[in-house]
């Protein structure tokens, strides 16, 4: 024993070892205070978000509803915590949570409580409960007190599980890129739990519109999750087939139909918007809709020919409209967030009277001055404006009209209040599709709002989640000769030149 | 505080009068010029300096053992390393002092790469304090290479095997996450707080966060440690 201490002792006397086992221990150290102090930042994180439509920061629509919860909503989340998506959720939860007392959230490890992990009967991990009013069964996330028990028994128990799935979803182009979305997820359940309906969206189908079972660039798959997500139920209807628009229709959406409806549908159409119902036109330039007449109703006059606009950043065929005041556009407008438009047709009145009917029709997006309706593209060559043939700008591209219908007393003695046909039409369908939404951020707000607007969802009027706006470059081919110059040539050549110069300097010496 | 000024200045100069650092300067710009002309004419034009950061990160990490591998290994093969011990400048200053002088030659690199964003504000409107923290994303990034560099060449004398093992390090480094991904539990999340790549990433969102910023400024001072515990070891 005395021998091994002794030898011990010598190894530890050695200089070698003495210097390495210090510099192993400093290295040991360090690394642990990186872990450490990456820890406790992670659950205080210091972060600044810089980017300019404040991306990896709460959207304003999503503090709005926060804030204005009216009752209690707690969020159980189970979590493995040592995973990064445990972070990230208990991130999305405290930030939630810093925008009302009335959002309560726990974060519960599942390999720690298995007990509370299985009273709520959840399958899988990175699962969040959200809740509200008092669960009947006692799974309740945390103990009531007596008083809040008692006053949250007269409020229905609600349930919803957001997954890991919904949480974290794939990149629909990019099926390997894993993007987080909970904060939509979030929002999503917390609507689900506090508005007392779900409404239903239905899109006509059968004449060739945008779909929303179609991924690709011009389908409206993008759309029908961001709708999803505002806890919208999404059908599909075919108004020949059913002879009528649905009873449970809350909001018929036509977008972009290729061939025309039929004059039965579009008096189908008509019948459902005379009754107080709500519609979302979206038209494409140059092509019969069969909705004309039923537009002309409402005094709405669909001009010919394709909208260019010369002021747009882009091409002209891509206008980037200006906002008109209205409380669909108000938000978009008060943070100068771009829209564009491609592919449009112009908007104008028919200057008929309506009297005694009341209607009220507000423009919403309109062109520049130098915006103006072209009649006829030819390949190749620069449309140029002619009078008598084109229609000048500034031109309305998307308007909402308005109606206070009263209900027939005979037919409906008992509910014989007025209702409000509201509708939003705008002179562009490409502007909804997975193509466009993805690239201009105030393409979804502005649909998203109009559905808001109309079935009076006022408080999720605003701007939604951001993604990275792709600001373009101006490249000309002059431009990019310039570009080249400097980049590929001129800076390389200066510092090769910069070396050959010292080197013959120093030989010359 | 001025002997490190004065060997930081005499290690940029030594920079200056080799050919080093002008083949490294030629390479770097060539590929990133040639790579930006191609990314923001043809295949992305959009006013993201993300695309072209990406890539000056992952060239400067091939070129950093380079810029770094004579710092020390050079000293210590002509015999001047002798000279320094023996002189009342005491090893940290030494460190540091070529630390410096390699940081330095570092900002010269970066000043020069700032063609990329002058280009995109002219072309563009790009987000300007999202451009700036992936720019200090660059910035903290390099100097962690530099120190990681530093330390190698503190542990060999030929200057070829200072570069293998600074490129060894960096590449350790980088892929981090990976490694961490097939170990699980504690350690395998422990392995991921260590991986460079993936503190980048905020920087990269236009995103600065204090554990980010605080890793590669740990990192850096780690390795800057380490070297003059090497030194000290060998002087003594």
């Amino acid at each position: 024993m005395k021998k091994i201490m002794d030898a011990l002792k010598n190894i530890m006397q050695n200089r070698n070892v003495r210097f390495g086992a210090s510099a192993v221990l400093m290295t040991l150290a360090t690394l642990c205070i990186i872990w450490f102090a990456q820890k406790i930042l992670s659950d205080r994180p210091l972060r600044v978000d810089l980017t300019e439509n404040k991306v990896y920061s709460l959207s304003d629509q999503t503090k709005k509803v926060i804030k204005e919860l009216k009752t209690e909503v707690k969020a159980t989340a189970f979590v493995r915590k040592l995973g990064s998506e445990a972070k990230y959720i208990e991130y999305m939860l405290t930030e939630l949570g810093r925008y009302s007392p009335k959002f309560k959230f726990e974060i519960i490890d599942i390999d720690v409580d298995q007990v509370k992990w299985q009273k709520y009967m959840i399958g899988e991990a990175n699962t969040v409960v959200f809740e509200t009013g008092e669960n009947p069964a006692g799974a309740s996330a945390e103990p009531q007190k007596e008083k809040k028990a008692a006053a949250a028994k007269s409020l229905p128990y609600k349930r919803k599980d957001v997954k890991q799935q919904d949480i974290f979803q794939s990149d629909p182009y990019n099926p390997q890129k894993i993007e987080p979305k909970g904060e939509q997820a979030f929002i999503n359940a917390v609507y689900s739990l506090t508005e007392d309906k779900q409404r239903i969206v239905y899109f006509t189908e059968g004449h060739r519109e945008l779909s929303i079972g179609q991924g690709d660039r011009n389908g409206l798959t993008e759309l029908a999750n961001y709708l999803k997500t505002e806890n919208y139920y999404i059908k599909t209807v075919k108004i020949s087939t059913e002879g009528m628009v649905p009873e449970d229709c809350d909001l018929l959406v036509v977008a972009g139909p290729l061939n025309p409806f039929f004059d039965k549908e579009a008096e189908a159409v008509k019948n459902y918007l005379k009754n107080g119902g709500k519609a979302f036109f979206m038209l494409n330039p140059d092509l019969p809709c069969g909705l004309e007449k039923t537009l002309e109703y409402w005094n709405i006059k669909l001009e010919k020919g394709v909208v260019l606009d010369k002021r747009s950043f882009f091409q002209p065929i891509l206008p980037i409209p200006s906002y008109k005041i209205h409380p669909i556009t108000s938000p978009l407008d008060k943070d100068q967030v771009p829209l564009i438009l491609p592919y449009s047709r112009g908007i104008s009145d028919l200057k008929a009277k309506l009297d005694p009917r009341v209607v009220s029709r507000d423009d919403l997006l309109m062109t520049s001055e130098s915006g103006w309706a072209a009649a006829e593209i030819k390949n190749g060559e620069k449309p140029v404006f002619k009078e008598g043939r084109d229609v000048k700008g500034p031109l309305a591209l998307a308007v909402a009209v308005s109606e206070f219908v009263k209900a027939d007393p005979k037919k409906t003695p008992a509910s014989a209040e007025s209702k409000e046909t509201q509708f939003v039409l705008v002179g562009s369908s490409f502007f909804i599709s997975n193509q466009w939404l993805t690239q201009s951020r105030g393409n979804l707000d502005f649909f998203i709002n109009s559905v808001n607007w109309m079935l009076k969802q006022e408080n999720k009027i605003s701007i939604r989640p951001a993604s990275d706006d792709l600001k373009r470059l101006e490249i000309t081919p002059l431009r990019a000769n310039i570009m080249f110059l400097v980049l590929v040539v001129l800076v390389p050549l200066a510092v090769i030149g910069s070396g050959i110069f010292v080197w013959l300097k120093r030989r010359a010496k | 505080m001025n002997a490190i000024w004065s060997i930081s200045k005499r290690e940029l100069r030594n920079y200056f009068v080799s050919p080093i650092a002008y083949i490294i300067l030629a390479v770097f710009f060539i590929i990133c010029g040639l790579f930006g002309y191609i990314v923001y004419v043809a295949k992305a034009p959009y006013a993201q300096l993300v695309y072209i950061m990406s890539l000056m990160t992952s060239i400067f990490m091939f070129l950093s053992p380079m810029l770094t591998m004579r710092l020390l290994s050079e000293e210590k093969k002509q015999g001047t390393m002798e000279m320094l011990y023996t002189s009342p400048i005491t090893v940290a200053e030494i460190v540091l002092g070529k630390y410096l002088g390699a940081l330095l030659f570092f900002g010269v690199l970066f000043f020069i790469s700032l063609e990329f964003p002058v280009f995109l504000m002219i072309y563009g409107k790009p987000d300007l304090p999202a451009m700036l923290a992936s720019m200090l994303g660059f910035l903290l990034v390099g100097g962690t290479l530099i120190a990681m560099g530093l330390f190698a060449s503190s542990l060999a004398e030929s200057q070829i095997v200072s570069a293998i093992i600074g490129f060894a390090l960096v590449i350790v480094f980088w892929i981090m996450e990976f490694f961490s991904s097939a170990v699980s539990g504690s350690v395998g999340n422990w392995l991921a707080t260590l991986s460079l790549s993936k503190h980048l990433e905020s920087f990269n969102k236009g995103v600065l966060d204090g554990g980010d910023i605080f890793f590669f400024l740990a990192m850096s001072f780690m390795f800057v440690f380490l070297t003059i515990r090497r030194l000290d070891w060998k002087r003594w």
